[in-house]
């Protein structure tokens, strides 16, 4: 639906620095009604690659394609996409309800459209008190919140979000990410830009990571965790005896009553061993790496 | 085309909002106060004429105002929708980048109009009070204020789009003199004799703006007559150097890398 093919990017601070890449051969693709999350530590060309997106900067190379809901071109496709920039700042001196009437009012929705949504997201992202209120007395997490009642307001089929979560509280935050699994599911699609893995893994379903530039890794986050799964299992038992002894163990370690192996491989024959000895099994789960451990193994 | 202007309308019509509530307007009513007390001291010291005075004080006044708002408020209009990442809000709508432009700046050309207006009534009342007299010219230099604030505006946002906010106030204020200054400088004598010096100054009246067309006050205080020829010659090139400025606005904004 959105394609970046092969984007390269590069800066120069001033006329006699040396430039540096931003985005170093980059593509990826936005497909229809995918939760996708942008990954990338601070400084890997994330935001560089949105503002190509939204041609507010030019690539040195590569070009940005737009199919499907999209519509054709980037024109087409600003109409049907809500943008949330990082850290925004909106003008102080108009009240919330104003900007988000200005919003909606240049993405030709009616008045009592705009009335009616706002009213619904500011109550969901709980800034309904504030609507009558200038901007300049919002805090940081108050700004993002009318942020998102503004891209929401016209009711976009993409929603494209860069660190959405910054500046939030941890109860912000979890309403923001529970309000974009619920647009996920109704088919919409999600792109959002994060640093943080854990966020990404709680929404998505799909991650585009990028590292220094590069793109490191595309695809489902379910095949990339399979592809790294160490089929190690931890299995805790509680008993006061000694330690058993178990098949292809690789880890073993007490903690208070609980004895924690970790083994190599699901062993059937040490399921029964232990079910023999008397002892109860406290839990027996596949030991998988997180998402955040595979980024860092797969780094360069 | 009617989609994009009604765009850059829906766009100025909160620019205005914006900044009306920023309290600009107190100026008015700062610069209406100082006009009243400022001619009521200066009718004090003068003799016979103090109608004429209130109304020299008046339109300097109006025109610093305008000159203020054109400079200090156009340096930030743009740059600082840059800088706060306001426009990127703006600009992932379907909104055009002329049209965001034409919208902000038409909503400071409303506040710069509101202003004139405003101070141009309060300076007719006091030139009335004083016994002074207000006709058709009176009208014709406060247009031809609020057509050079205009121009300035858009020289303003056009440095702006190139340079830092203190270097576009700065330049931006040396134009503003240059082009009040240029043709007097042409009348020196030590200029007239000097050919090299009279080219590099015809190159430069062409380049600058000739703002001296546009300030008809000493006529106004002095002869209170213009040939209409003037005027209208005035306005037109007032007109065209503003469109022109836009112009060139539109397209360093239109390149400009928004990062």
């Amino acid at each position: 639906m959105i394609s970046l093919c092969n984007v390269t990017k590069t800066f120069r601070k001033d006329f006699w620095s040396p430039s540096f890449t931003a985005l170093d051969n980059v593509s990826f693709t936005i497909g229809e009604g995918e939760a996708i999350g942008f990954l990338g530590a601070n400084g890997a060309g994330k935001t560089t690659a949105l503002k190509i997106l939204f041609d507010f900067i030019k690539p040195n190379s590569g070009k940005v394609e737009f199919s499907g809901t999209a519509g054709k071109n980037l024109s087409e496709a600003l109409g049907r996409i809500g943008y949330l920039p990082e850290r925004p700042y909106f003008y102080p001196h108009l009240t919330g309800a104003e900007f988000v009437h200005y919003m909606g009012e240049l993405t030709d929705v009616s008045k009592s459209d705009r009335v009616q949504r706002m009213q619904y997201w500011a109550e969901r992202f709980k800034i309904d008190h504030a609507l009558g209120r200038m901007i300049r007395g919002y805090s940081k997490g108050m700004l993002q919140r009318i942020g998102f009642v503004s891209i929401l307001v016209h009711n976009p089929d993409i929603l494209i979000l860069d660190e959405p979560l910054s500046g939030l509280d941890p109860i912000g935050r979890k309403e923001l990410k529970d309000v974009l699994r619920e647009i996920a599911k109704l088919g919409k699609t999600v792109f959002f830009s994060s640093h943080i893995v854990s966020d990404i893994e709680e929404v998505c379903k799909k991650v585009v990571v990028l590292e220094k530039g590069a793109l490191l890794y595309e695809g489902d986050i379910e095949s990339l965790l399979s592809e790294h799964d160490s089929k190690v299992y931890e299995l805790k038992i509680r008993t006061f005896a000694e330690k058993l002894k178990l098949e292809n163990e690789v880890f073993y370690e007490k903690l208070y009553d609980l004895h924690i192996h970790r083994i190599d491989g699901f062993v059937s024959e040490n399921v029964a061993r232990v079910l023999s000895s008397g002892a109860e099994i406290y839990s027996l789960n596949p030991l998988r790496p997180s998402l955040e451990q595979i980024i860092y193994k797969i780094r360069p | 085309m009617y989609n994009s202007v009604a765009k850059a309308l829906i766009i100025a019509r909160y620019t205005f909002i914006e900044v009306y509530k920023s309290k600009i307007m107190f100026n008015v009513l700062i610069l209406g106060l100082a006009i009243a007390v400022l001619s009521f001291i200066a009718a004090e010291f003068t003799y016979g004429v103090p109608g004429r005075v209130a109304l020299d004080i008046g339109l300097g006044l109006l025109s610093l105002s305008a000159v203020g708002i054109s400079v200090f408020m156009g340096a930030t209009l743009i740059s600082k929708e840059i800088e706060q990442r306001t426009v990127y809000m703006t600009l992932s709508r379907p909104v055009g980048r002329v049209s965001f432009l034409l919208g902000r700046v038409l909503g400071m050309v409303l506040i710069l109009l509101i202003n004139i207006l405003l101070l141009g009534i309060i300076i007719c009342s006091v030139t009335i009070m004083f016994g002074g007299e207000v006709g058709p010219l009176f009208v014709w230099t406060i247009l031809l204020s609020y057509i050079e604030s205009i121009i300035l505006l858009f020289i303003v946002i056009s440095c702006s789009l190139v340079a830092n906010t203190i270097i576009t106030v700065i330049s931006s204020l040396t134009i503003y003199a240059t082009g009040h200054a240029l043709i007097e400088t042409m009348t020196f004598t030590t200029v007239k004799s000097n050919a090299l010096l009279m080219k590099l100054l015809k190159i430069l009246e062409v380049v600058f703006p000739n703002f001296s067309k546009l300030n008809i006050k000493p006529y106004l205080l002095y002869e209170q007559n213009l040939p209409h020829d003037f005027l209208w010659n005035a306005l037109s090139y007032g007109t065209v150097y503003g469109l022109m400025m836009f112009v060139v606005a539109a397209i360093l904004f239109v390149k400009k890398s928004l990062d």
